[in-house]
């Protein structure tokens, strides 16, 4: 039985809809993602799953359990706030001990399990400060101790590392994953940023205004994007117009959106090589275009090509200093690495 | 688990009931009242008494006059010194000290700040053997009794307010705003005209205004120092309402004040709004 | 320097012009003479000691402290769940509960008090320790609600949902997060409203009788008749009173308005 079963949520405030009739399953143990530009819906999805909102429509089971009409504090699960929410007029010590103290812990009992708590976030002995004296990765770990010490099914976490300087982002990832698969506990983690979602996730949770629009591992999301948001948000993606299955004719088009193909093909930048003018490859398909743009960032040649009436992306790896602009090239794409989705 | 619905009429229920059954419903019958004659017909006699009679626009007179005088005096004193206190003042703990000053009157009773005044202005208080002594009079001045001793004790009862709304004006003033001023060449005193006074003028206004409702709807402090000698509205409200008991004629004098007092807090609010754009 | 010098001496003349009143009484309540006089003739706190062993007086005196205490207490327990309302909920009606509630702040309170006593004699409620609280109830309850309104932010409104996500129930929330977080503006609110209440002679002055009086009302009529050193007396101790309230009130919220000019 799965730990968490969102079944064909809707939620709508006023005339805006913010979820269109998601369903989502999370198993125990799991590190799942929600991702997604702002405005997709995954914080109202969080707060939905925490018991803040309530849905128009569908249910929330955890353990197979109807929690839709709890409240928060009726539901075995713990939210990390964005800022933290951490309770000012109370030390971390007394933050950490709120949750055992409510659930019916004594002072003896709730004082051991908050020191417990704060040990493990690597915050012993930081217990008597005040929120207001600690630095920001301080309050995040004091969060997050508070959100585990009661051992809830489920951990919420709402961008709780989007307060963070991108070093100390990049530790506490880590750290949070380590964390993570040390208690054991489900994570659902709601980011923006999808490196960070890569970097931590067993599955990603892909939202687009209101809708899932894919699930699936990192490298499964990256490789094979099931919509064309997807594949132009994951990644750096060239999109083709292309014709029917069992058709290899692909056209470089200005804007695939507007275009009318059967289908779409993706091609991943680091999938497109330059050939020589005589080269001929096998099972790959070749583009003849003009060299529109070059810049070289971190170690990596980017280049911009114009192909037909659209452009094609390259990324070669070193720096590559034999082309130019208004150059002629060829490019070639092996076949197995386009990946077809339908034009919807 | 409650809907937001049952907890929100849980938490309001008390409230309103009160408020509804001791404030808006006396009100409702106040203007009620002030619309019917004794047999409890419809009539607009009552306001057209207040409304048309030379005696009671000679009362409506001193009262709006002395109430523009309070709000005139108020704004000339109140602003320098509220920009004492914000701009000069540079030990915390004097400011500390003058702010409490001002609030300090406010957190006495009207009574016994006009009892001051009484003190004060009599025929031998010290005012008038300063005035002896400093050789500005020939004989002492009378005050009690005279608009002009009403005026001092307005004055000093509402200044605060003026104070106060100024300084926060003030005090809310991005100092950036200023250096950019200086920085483009102007003085400190052009400076002030075009940029500091303008930015303080919707508080200086919305302060003024209070101050003007609250003179006119004064009642202690006209009715100590008036010595029985000058008449203003909320006089002959009280009048009507402890001594005369009708409560027709009486009510229109209530809602006309009543009316003119909301008439001046709507147009302060506006004026807020239009500075907070 | 010479504007910024007249500047520093009109402030300060200013500043003395709203001391000299409250000074005055001090220095003419410790007067000799049977009569007043500042500054006062010799130094004597035998005023002082005829207000103790005055009956009028000291009732009056109990009658304004009970009204204080019983329209703070009723204040804030109509105050305080109102605001929560305000500031977490939205409900048809909203806007009108905020200004019914805080209109009372603006009105004229002498407009009030002959509304309530017309009110009241309709229903019978007139003269007597009711009716003066009904109204004063009315004229303090902003004070609290406009203290404690802004301290329920949106900032604060995460954190009784922290709590709540944490497991406690709706009461032990606002026990443990809210009311700790609007202590303050509470503790001030309520300090001016018992104020409010004490000094106010409008409201009071319609339902006050010769058996149930309040001190400002009782100084009223007796500043109307004849001015002796008691009534200097009496008036000292309330300034003393307020003095001390004023002194609390900074220490616990700060009444240091005018220092937060940005960049500076």
């Amino acid at each position: 039985m799965s730990i968490l079963e969102i079944r064909g949520i809707s939620k709508s405030f006023g005339a805006y809809t913010a979820l269109r009739k998601v369903s989502l399953e999370v198993e125990a143990g799991e590190f799942v993602s929600l991702l997604g530009p702002s405005g997709c819906g995954k914080t109202t999805l969080l707060r939905l799953v925490a018991g803040f909102l309530r849905p128009d429509t569908g249910a929330v089971l955890i353990e197979g359990r109807d929690m839709t009409a709890l409240p928060p504090n009726k539901r075995p699960l713990n939210t990390v706030f964005q800022n933290y929410a951490l309770f000012p007029h109370m030390t971390f010590a007394q933050n950490v001990a709120y949750g055992p103290l409510r659930a019916g812990a004594s002072r003896t009992e709730a004082r051991e399990r908050a020191a417990e708590a704060l040990d493990m976030v690597g915050l012993g002995g930081h217990g008597q400060h005040y929120p207001r004296e600690a630095s920001g990765g301080q309050q995040q770990r004091a969060a997050l101790a508070r959100a585990i010490v009661n051992r809830p099914k489920l951990l919420l976490l709402d961008e709780p590392l989007s307060a963070l300087d991108l070093q100390l982002r990049r530790r506490m990832q880590i750290e949070l994953k380590r964390l993570q698969e040390r208690i054991g506990i489900a994570f659902i983690f709601v980011t923006h940023d999808q490196e960070e979602a890569m970097a931590m996730s067993d599955r990603i949770v892909v939202m687009n205004a209101g809708r899932i629009e894919q699930v699936g591992c990192g490298g499964e999301i990256y490789r094979a994007p099931q919509t064309r948001f997807v594949a132009q948000f994951i990644g750096d993606a060239n999109l083709f117009a292309a014709g029917p299955a069992g058709n290899w004719e692909m056209q470089p088009v200005p804007a695939v959106e507007a275009c009318d193909a059967a289908r779409i093909a993706v091609v991943r930048p680091e999938h497109v090589s330059l050939i020589d003018a005589a080269a001929c490859p096998e099972d790959a398909l070749v583009f003849e275009g003009t060299v529109e743009a070059v810049a070289g960032i971190s170690g990596m040649t980017h280049l911009h090509v114009g192909v037909g009436e659209g452009t094609v992306t390259v990324r070669i790896l070193g720096m590559d200093t034999s082309v130019s602009e208004g150059q002629p090239v060829r490019l070639s794409v092996p076949r197995q690495s386009v990946h077809f989705i339908d034009n919807r | 688990m409650k809907s937001a619905p049952a907890v929100v009429a849980g938490l309001v229920a008390l409230p309103t009931a009160f408020f509804l059954a001791f404030f808006l419903v006396p009100l409702a019958v106040v203007a009620l009242a002030s619309l019917t004659s004794g047999e409890g017909d419809v009539t607009f006699t009552h306001y057209a008494r207040v409304l048309f009679d030379s005696y009671h626009w000679s009362i409506l007179g001193v009262t709006f006059r002395l109430g523009l005088y309070t709000t005139v005096i108020c704004l000339v004193l109140g602003y320098p010194l509220a920009w004492y206190l914000v701009r000069m003042v540079e030990w915390r703990l004097w400011r500390r000290v003058c702010v409490i000053l001002i609030i300090l009157p406010l957190f006495t009773s009207n009574i016994v700040r006009s009892f001051g005044w009484m003190i004060l202005l009599g025929r031998r208080g010290l005012v008038n053997s300063w005035l002896v002594d400093f050789g500005l009079v020939d004989r002492p001045v009378r005050f009690i009794g005279t608009e002009t001793g009403i005026l001092i004790g307005l004055v000093y009862i509402l200044l605060p307010f003026v104070v106060l709304t100024i300084g926060n004006a003030l005090a809310k003033i991005d100092v950036s705003y200023e250096q950019a001023s200086a920085d483009l060449g102007a003085g400190a005193m052009s400076t002030f005209w075009h940029v500091t006074l303008p930015l303080s003028i919707p508080g200086a206004v919305s302060g003024a205004i209070l101050v003007f409702a609250l003179a006119v709807s004064a009642y202690v402090t006209p009715a100590l120092l008036s010595g029985g000698q000058v008449t203003v509205l909320p006089m002959l409200i009280f009048q009507q309402y402890s001594s005369v008991f009708d409560f027709h004629y009486g009510g229109a004098l209530a809602i006309t004040l009543l009316a003119f007092t909301l008439a001046m807090i709507g147009l302060a609010s506006l004026v807020g709004r239009m500075g907070a754009r | 320097m010479m504007a910024s010098w007249s500047l520093r001496i009109l402030a300060l003349l200013i500043l003395s012009y709203l001391a000299l009143p409250l000074i005055v009484i001090i220095g003419a309540s410790l007067t000799t003479t049977s009569f007043l006089t500042f500054p006062p003739r010799g130094l004597t706190f035998d005023w002082y000691e005829v207000v103790l062993t005055n009956s009028a007086y000291l009732s009056a005196f109990a009658t304004s402290a009970w009204l204080a205490l019983w329209a703070t207490v009723i204040a804030v327990l109509l105050a305080v769940p109102a605001a929560l309302a305000i500031a977490r909920y939205e409900f048809p009606g909203r806007a009108f509960l905020s200004s019914l509630l805080l209109s009372s702040l603006v009105l004229p309170h002498l407009v009030l008090g002959a509304a309530l006593l017309q009110f009241g004699s309709m229903i019978g409620l007139t003269r007597n320790f009711t009716a003066l609280l009904v109204g004063h109830v009315v004229i303090v309850t902003p004070y609290v609600l406009r203290t404690v309104l802004p301290l329920l932010s949106a900032d604060q409104k995460t954190l009784e949902d922290a709590s709540c996500d944490l497991g406690a129930s709706g009461l032990a929330t606002f026990r443990y997060v809210t009311l700790p977080q609007i202590r303050p503006g509470l503790l001030s609110g309520s300090l001016f409203a018992f104020i409010t209440s004490f000094i106010n002679v409008e409201l009071s002055i319609f339902n006050t009788t010769s058996e149930i009086n309040t001190i400002p009302v009782l100084l009223f009529t007796y500043v109307e008749y004849s001015i002796d050193p008691t009534i200097a007396a009496v008036s000292a101790a309330t300034i003393v009173a307020a003095v001390i309230a004023v002194v609390v009130i900074d220490l616990v919220v700060g009444l240091d308005f005018f220092s937060d000019r940005g960049g500076r």
